[in-house]
């Protein structure tokens, strides 16, 4: 077997890893335009009718509404959050840094059915128990470190000299926070902003633990799951998914517009 | 004449310092931290009539460590994550490979874009449209029929779980690989052709151990993502049998039993750290120290 | 004396166990072009970040005429500063970038504010460029953003850390001039960090010379070319034959150091006892070079040895010599005088000198 033949069996196998992640996506979308009533083959033909069945869907708009709220706050609080860490990281240096830095990255690791029991209980103790606070307080937790981890990367390219330049120049540490390093930030912030909105977004299980009966659009989609399959979660779920991979995108390109130099990964290619 | 005391510089507290340095802190003590403890403390209520009262007993502990199917669950749990952990490297080392080495930089960025992607993207929905692939009248069995095929079960066994497994956490896995891949010389590898080494003994030989760290915490984050996961278990494997995930939210939802869920959370939270430990030990030991 | 600008009064600066700066005592005179040279870590830049305010002085004063500014934060000073990485904002314009000082102080509004940056641009030749991103700049042009950006905020005192380290070889001469017509037009004093010697003889009416933190010699380019007060600044301008031995004669007529090579005369009197070791040292271009065989010229000291190497840069030749005892010396001439004795590698010559163009170290 010769060189070229190995890479053309390796490629091939990235486009079969490509596929597998991508098939139920495909499936998705793909089955909530189809008529029949069970998503299955051969084909039945094509409908809007599931579309307009959620449109009509009180509880599926409720949610949505609900969703949106928790997905907003959530992403402003999480990346203002995420924005003053990574500040504190790239600014300052003191004992028990390291310490610091482990508490705010490492919710994302905590399996989110633990976070969804320890904050029905410790909501519950603070009296939260079944708003939508309680789930927004919840989404920060998970969502702050995304935050930081996008914010803090930009600031790794911010030459150390600009904030004394800045200081030098007569503007104080809080003028050179928002003449300097908040416009520096930008794109960071706006790619923090989507992405700590999607991950609210997708959120279902401290949802489905402290929302009680304010439920969000992926906890309506759990107990659509819990119940019949029916070609109405297909058209709903196509709908998150859309607002989802549109803030993902756009969390992207804001990171690539920044690091068209660098790209993420070039080790590659000389 | 007056003497002016030698003017001694007070250790000042740097308002602007805290102000940006509290905003984590506070949040994550007050709804990171103080819900686990809570948690842990909740160990030791008791229920009483559907009820819970502040305690201190050790009864729910007791209960769930003498029940045997605490034992199944968790060793299910655990054994499904370990192989959906060396599964999923193993699936996915090719593709990092393929994609750092052999991949144009177009390629790469597209791929890079393409598995962050789903990382943030609607999984509870993904795992329903396994569902409907892997569903007794689902498209497989569909598409076997077609084919005159007799149709294969697949939903409801730990074989659909595993393919849940492998949708939550391939991309990170490949993610993570092909990162820690494009941090090795490529110059080594050339190195290493031209040394007479041939090229699947290069990948073993010289590509592997550099991109060790990254192979061992894709790793840790497969066992992570699969040991907690809900969702496949229960609409994939139909929770046959129960993992522990599943166990919680059953004794929550239906059983009521907070302080009892809350025991099974804490185990799970207890194994996480240990296994953490040990790996980022395996991950950053020292080349060479334990043959 | 009047009271000078600035004034670093036993002025010290630790990080935990590690002493960047040792004890500096230095005034400042208003107007003057003053440069701080060393090599790389002894200090320079501590140093002028402390006159800046950015970093706080572990111990001793820092004052400005009379006012002490230990406890003055950096914003509340006037002592812009043009860094070595020029530190302009990326994210703003080239006038944006000049405004920014000048927004700080709100003394100006808007429109006035414009008109000021645009003339300091305008000064430095770049105008044209006013509405241009960062990005789109030469290293040039760059530095001249970052001239423009502190000279308009009209200070009394600008710092400069190694401004033109990264400018190449042509542009760092041109800037020079430049510099140097600046500081005579503003009348203000320029505080300029430098390791590089070119920079800081072309330029300074004072230089001040650091090694590992500590002052070694405050002085002009004169004085420190001619009369380097230790063996490390003799060293590190390099222009300069070291010669040890033992000082063995001192008094009025002038000391006396003898080694291997013989007894060789010096003007001055020294803190240096005799007994004890010390070193001359000769200016290399001030050293008399002929063929061994020719006759001596009386009154001078000699050494003689055989040529080892010639190096040319431009008209000037520099000529290294072994001598008998395994030291080496060098000598700069200009090509056209040297020429006419038709060296070779091995041929045998003679150095000599007047006794009073050498000075006397500590050994
Ligand atoms: N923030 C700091 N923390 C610790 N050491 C420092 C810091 N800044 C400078 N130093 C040390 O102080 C010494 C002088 O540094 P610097 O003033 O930058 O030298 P120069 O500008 O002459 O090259 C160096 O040894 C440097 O490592
Ligand atoms: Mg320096």
């Amino acid at each position: 077997m010769n060189a070229a033949t190995v890479r053309w069996i390796l490629m091939g196998y990235v486009l079969l890893v490509f596929l597998f992640i991508l098939a139920p996506i495909l499936t998705l979308v793909a089955f909530s335009f189809n008529v029949d009533r069970f998503p299955a083959l051969p084909w039945g033909g094509f409908s809007l009718a599931w579309y307009e069945a959620v449109f009509a869907d009180e509880t599926v708009s409720t949610g949505f509404r609900n969703t949106m709220i928790v997905a907003v706050t959530t992403a402003v609080v999480a990346t203002f959050i995420g924005f003053a860490t990574a500040y504190v990281d790239y600014r300052y240096q003191f004992t028990g840094k390291r310490a610091y830095l482990a508490l705010a990255s490492l919710p994302p690791t905590v399996p989110v059915v633990i976070l969804g029991i320890a904050n029905l209980s410790f909501m519950a103790a603070i009296g939260l128990s079944g708003t939508l606070t309680a789930v927004i307080l919840g989404h920060v937790v998970i969502a702050a470190p995304y935050a930081m981890a996008l914010i803090r990367i930009r600031l790794a390219d911010l030459d150390p000299a600009i904030e004394p330049a800045a200081w030098n120049l007569g503007a104080t540490p809080w003028a050179t926070m928002g003449q300097v390093i908040v416009p520096f930030c930008k794109p960071a912030i706006l790619s923090s902003l989507a992405i700590t909105a999607a991950v609210s977004f997708d959120e279902f299980m401290i949802a489905w633990f402290v929302s009680g009966i304010h439920e969000t659009l992926p906890v309506r989609i759990l107990a659509m799951l819990q119940g019949q399959v029916s070609p109405r979660i297909n058209a709903v779920g196509s709908l998150v998914f859309l607002v989802t991979v549109a803030l993902v995108v756009v969390a992207q390109i804001a990171v690539f517009s920044w690091r068209r130099k660098r790209p993420l990964a070039g080790g590659g290619d000389g | 004449m007056d003497v002016t005391p030698p003017k001694r510089s007070r250790p000042r507290i740097d308002r602007f310092a805290v102000f940006w340095a509290s905003p984590s802190l506070v949040w994550q003590v007050a709804f990171f931290v103080a819900p686990l403890v809570v948690l842990v403390w909740m160990t030791f209520w008791r229920v009483k009539n559907f009820k819970l009262e502040q305690d201190f007993i050790p009864d729910n502990w007791i209960r769930i460590f003498s029940s045997g199917f605490f034992y199944d669950a968790f060793l299910y749990t655990f054994w499904m994550a370990l192989v959906a952990a060396v599964l999923i490297t193993l699936i996915a080392f090719p593709a990092a490979y393929a994609l750092a080495f052999i991949a144009s930089p177009r390629t790469r960025t597209l791929a890079i874009v393409a598995l962050i992607t789903p990382f943030f993207t609607s999984y509870l929905v993904r795992i329903y449209s396994w569902q409907i692939i892997l569903a007794e009248k689902g498209i497989i069995n569909g598409v076997l029929g077609l084919a005159g095929i007799s149709p294969v079960n697949i939903i409801g066994t730990s074989t659909a779980t595993m393919v849940g497994y492998v949708t939550l956490a391939l991309p990170l896995v490949l993610l993570i690989q092909l990162f820690s891949l494009s941090m090795v010389d490529k110059r080594l590898v050339e190195a290493a052709y031209n040394l007479g080494c041939g090229p699947l003994k290069t990948v073993f030989k010289v590509v592997v151990p550099s991109a060790r760290v990254g192979l061992v915490i894709g790793g840790t984050f497969a066992f992570l993502f699969a040991f907690g996961d809900y969702v496949s278990p229960l609409f994939l494997g139909g929770s046959k049998p129960p993992t522990l995930s599943i166990l919680i939210t059953d004794q929550v939802k239906s059983g009521n039993n907070w302080p009892r869920a809350a025991v099974v959370a804490v185990v799970m939270v207890i194994t996480l750290m240990a296994t953490l430990t040990v790996m980022s030990a395996v991950a950053y030991r020292r080349r060479g120290g334990a043959r | 004396m009047s009271v000078p600008i600035m004034t670093l009064d036993k002025v010290r600066k630790s990080y935990g166990d590690s002493v960047a700066v040792h004890s500096i005592d230095l005034e400042i005179a208003k107007g003057e072009f003053i440069a701080l040279m060393g090599p790389s870590g002894c200090g320079k830049t501590t140093t002028l970040r402390m006159l800046a305010g950015l970093d706080k002085p572990s111990a001793g004063e820092i004052r400005m005429w009379s006012r002490v500014m230990n406890d003055v934060p950096a914003w509340e000073r006037d002592t812009p500063m043009v860094w070595q990485s020029y530190a302009l904002f990326p994210f703003l314009s080239v006038l944006e970038n000049v405004e920014f000082g000048l927004k700080q102080r709100r003394t100006t509004d808007a429109v006035g504010r414009r008109a000021k940056a645009m003339e300091w641009l305008d000064r430095l030749g770049i105008a044209g460029m006013a509405g241009r991103g960062i990005d789109q700049l030469s290293g040039g042009q760059r530095q001249r953003v970052a001239l423009a950006r502190a000279l308009a905020l009209e200070p009394e005192v600008l710092l400069l850390d190694e401004p033109l380290s990264a400018l190449d070889a042509h542009l760092r001469v041109r800037m020079q001039t430049e510099l140097a017509r600046l500081h005579g037009e503003l009348g203000i004093t320029f505080v300029y960090v430098t390791h590089t010697q070119s920079e800081a003889f072309a330029m300074a009416n004072r230089i001040v010379i650091m090694s590992e933190g500590r002052v070694q010699q405050i002085g002009t380019p004169q004085d420190i070319y001619r009369a380097p007060a230790t063996r490390f600044v003799a060293e590190f301008i390099g222009a300069s034959n070291i010669l040890s031995g033992t000082l063995k004669e001192s008094g009025a007529g002038g000391i006396v150091i003898e080694n291997a090579l013989g007894r060789f005369r010096s003007a001055g009197a020294t803190g240096i006892a005799v007994g004890q070791d010390a070193a001359f040292v000769i200016a290399a271009d001030k050293i008399a070079l002929t063929r061994a065989a020719d006759p001596a010229e009386p009154g001078l000291d000699a050494v003689t040895g055989t040529v080892a190497a010639e190096e040319f840069i431009g008209a000037v030749v520099t000529i290294h010599v072994d001598l008998p005892d395994g030291r080496s010396m060098f000598v700069q001439k200009q090509q056209n005088e040297v020429g006419r004795l038709g060296l070779a590698r091995g041929d045998e010559v003679r150095l000599a000198w007047h006794p009073q163009d050498t000075f006397v170290i500590p050994g």
